[in-house]
């Protein structure tokens, strides 16, 4: 154990001792957020000695983030929130290494960041980052500790620990309608309790203590004071795949109409005789097993959107432009059956 | 008829206006809760989890008692 006196009032504690110390010094943590609920988490992690912290962030600091991102100054205005919060953390203790992330999450970058930690935390404000969070911890059996904020109230829960109920256990579908902090407001002790209480998870998680908020969603209004447990169970119906997150978290999609009002290119990525045959003027067809030679023949300026039978093949086209660079490509929501109706 | 306790949280006690009221339906059953939720507060039910006594309920066909403590939540974006 490094540094025997700085920890000394919590290894004190039966519970943790020397052992729990060590714990912490081997786990590593990725906070994914570095704003309201980041900064409330991330200094008692970082205090308290766990060995490695990644920080996830791409935004940067604004005026209106100060009254609550206690992390930050009126000097910060304008810098990068990950860069600034590990500079500041970093003063905290010098046992642990902090590792700055500054890029938003997302769908192609999320399951190489996760691999590197034992547990990810959720500290984010939008409801479509959840989903991803969840579906890449299943992928990588890795659990996640959420908190998340409307108003007054808070919900905090850990996902997916040791195999047990995810996020999609608890709300199946993404719902964009749900408003964040920006958009209604927020106190900052508000965030702080509800970070406070995600650091309190991590380090039991860690230390393997007490009773973790597995199948269970506390729920606290800080005007009242007044916290509810509600359990949920594991829905072994919804599975989460390779091919499900690749289809919802990695490829950008959109209408018909919205490629045709934006003049895309759509490409037909089946073979020529396929029915239904489907002529178009903006409707150009090369086949995916000869698209990667037909890459270069691509015009560069003007965004693609692809389609095929059922979405597989225009999926898989996707992915290879991608490998290749290609800028600016889209899947279509609707495949050749439906296309047929529109185009009529 | 019964009379049933229910607790609204977040966004759902915005859209009904109150954080807990005394409901009477004509069948005390989970998909009639939320049928007069829809009705009532036009609250999106494909979002909305219901709990009765502390566990959230995945069957509409659950009946309610008298005595169910009752709440009504929806996800929370914030952070």
């Amino acid at each position: 154990m490094k540094n025997q006196e700085r920890y000394i009032r919590q290894t004190t504690l039966p519970e943790i001792g020397v052992k729990g110390q060590n714990k912490l010094e081997k786990a590593s943590v990725l906070v994914i957020g570095a704003g309201g609920l980041g900064c409330a988490i991330l200094p008692y992690l970082i205090t308290s000695g766990v060995g490695i912290i990644g920080i996830v962030d791409g935004d940067t600091i604004a005026t209106s983030n100060l009254h609550r991102q206690v992390l930050y100054t009126n000097e910060d205005v304008g810098l990068l929130k990950a860069t600034i919060a590990s500079k500041r953390l970093k003063t905290l203790n010098h046992d642990v290494l902090i590792k700055s992330h500054t890029t938003y999450l997302n769908g192609d970058n999320a399951l190489s960041l996760f691999k590197e930690y034992d547990i990810i935390v959720d500290a984010t404000d939008r409801i479509s980052a959840r989903y991803l969070i969840n579906d890449a911890c299943v992928l990588l059996n890795k659990p996640f500790v959420h908190g998340s904020i409307y108003k007054f109230q808070s919900q905090i829960s850990v996902f997916n620990y040791k195999n047990g109920p995810t996020y999609r256990c608890l709300y199946p579908e993404p719902n964009q309608d749900v408003l964040s902090c920006s958009e209604v407001g927020v106190l900052g002790t508000t965030v702080a309790l509800a970070g406070a209480l995600q650091a309190n998870e991590i380090l039991k998680i860690i230390l393997g203590i007490g009773n973790v908020l597995s199948g269970k969603l506390l729920m606290i209004d800080s005007l009242t004071n007044e916290q509810s447990v509600f359990g949920f169970k594991k829905n072994t119906k919804l599975q989460v795949t390779q091919d499900s997150f690749e289809n919802e978290h990695q490829i950008n999609k959109v209408s018909y109409a919205f490629a045709e009002a934006e003049n895309h290119l759509i490409l037909d990525v089946r073979q020529p005789k396929e029915s239904p045959i489907i002529k178009a003027e903006n409707i150009l067809q090369i086949p995916l097993s000869n698209l990667e030679s037909s890459i270069k023949g691509l015009p560069q300026n003007r965004a693609i959107s692809l389609f095929c039978q059922s979405g597989i093949r225009s999926r898989k086209a996707y992915m290879l432009l991608k490998k290749h660079n290609v800028n600016h490509i889209y899947c279509l929501n609707e495949n050749a059956p439906n296309l047929t109706e529109i185009l009529l | 008829m019964k009379n049933l306790h229910i607790k609204y949280f977040g966004e759902v006690a915005e859209k009904t206006g109150k954080s807990s009221e005394l409901l009477e339906l004509q069948e005390p059953s989970i998909s009639h809760l939320i049928e007069h939720l829809k009705l009532e507060y036009r609250l999106n039910s494909s979002i909305i989890k219901i709990a009765i006594n502390q566990e959230l309920v995945t069957d509409d066909q659950q009946s309610l008692s008298q005595d169910d403590e009752i709440a009504v939540l929806s996800p929370f974006a914030g952070g």
